[in-house]
């Protein structure tokens, strides 16, 4: 059984700037981070 | 990647963790793992979701490892950290990933775990950025 996936981002395709939580919830929006420069992103599972 | 941080910023790249958590729960991992990367919070999976990674079934998290390498799936079991599964907003099931987004960003290169533990080697990503030429 195949993980369920609920888009099919591709590749060359820009990616969802989602906004994310720093500490203090401090908002950080992804294209403030690709802004800076390449960014490799590792989703994790979980923490620890 | 950590341990290997140096290399990406060798190359101009930055590495962001993101994970199901909120903002503190995130800063609070990367403080105990000494993280020399930003550790960033994704309570609602918005990021996950938006990237299409996927979610993992029982039958592939629980059964199957242990009829495919018993060993190693007690192995597993006998060390897993489960701190990070019983936070509120963690989804034993969400499976993660790896991506790489350039200055525009694109995204260059993106990896979707198939099972839990699938995630590429950081050579493979180093390699990866390499080629690229970002």
């Amino acid at each position: 059984m195949l993980p369920s996936c609920a888009v099919d981002l591709a590749i060359g395709e820009r990616a969802p700037d989602v906004v994310l939580l720093g500490e203090g919830d401090r908002e950080v929006r992804l294209s403030g981070l690709w802004d800076e420069g390449p960014l490799v992103l590792v989703f994790l599972r979980h923490f620890g | 990647m950590q341990g290997h941080v140096a290399e990406f910023r060798r190359r101009g790249v930055r590495v962001a963790a993101v994970g199901q958590a909120t903002g503190d729960e995130a800063a609070r991992y990367g403080r105990m793992a000494q993280a020399e990367f930003a550790c960033l919070g994704d309570p609602g999976r918005k990021a996950y979701r938006g990237f299409g990674l996927g979610r993992s079934d029982w039958w592939s998290m629980l059964v199957k490892p242990f009829l495919e390498a018993p060993a190693l799936a007690w192995s597993r079991i006998r060390n897993a950290n489960l701190a990070g599964a019983r936070l509120e907003h963690s989804d034993v099931k969400q499976l993660g990933g790896v991506a790489i987004l350039d200055s525009q960003g694109v995204v260059r290169y993106l990896h979707r775990s198939q099972r839990t533990e699938d995630y590429p080697p950081t050579p493979e990503v180093l390699a990866e950025l390499d080629r690229l030429s970002l």
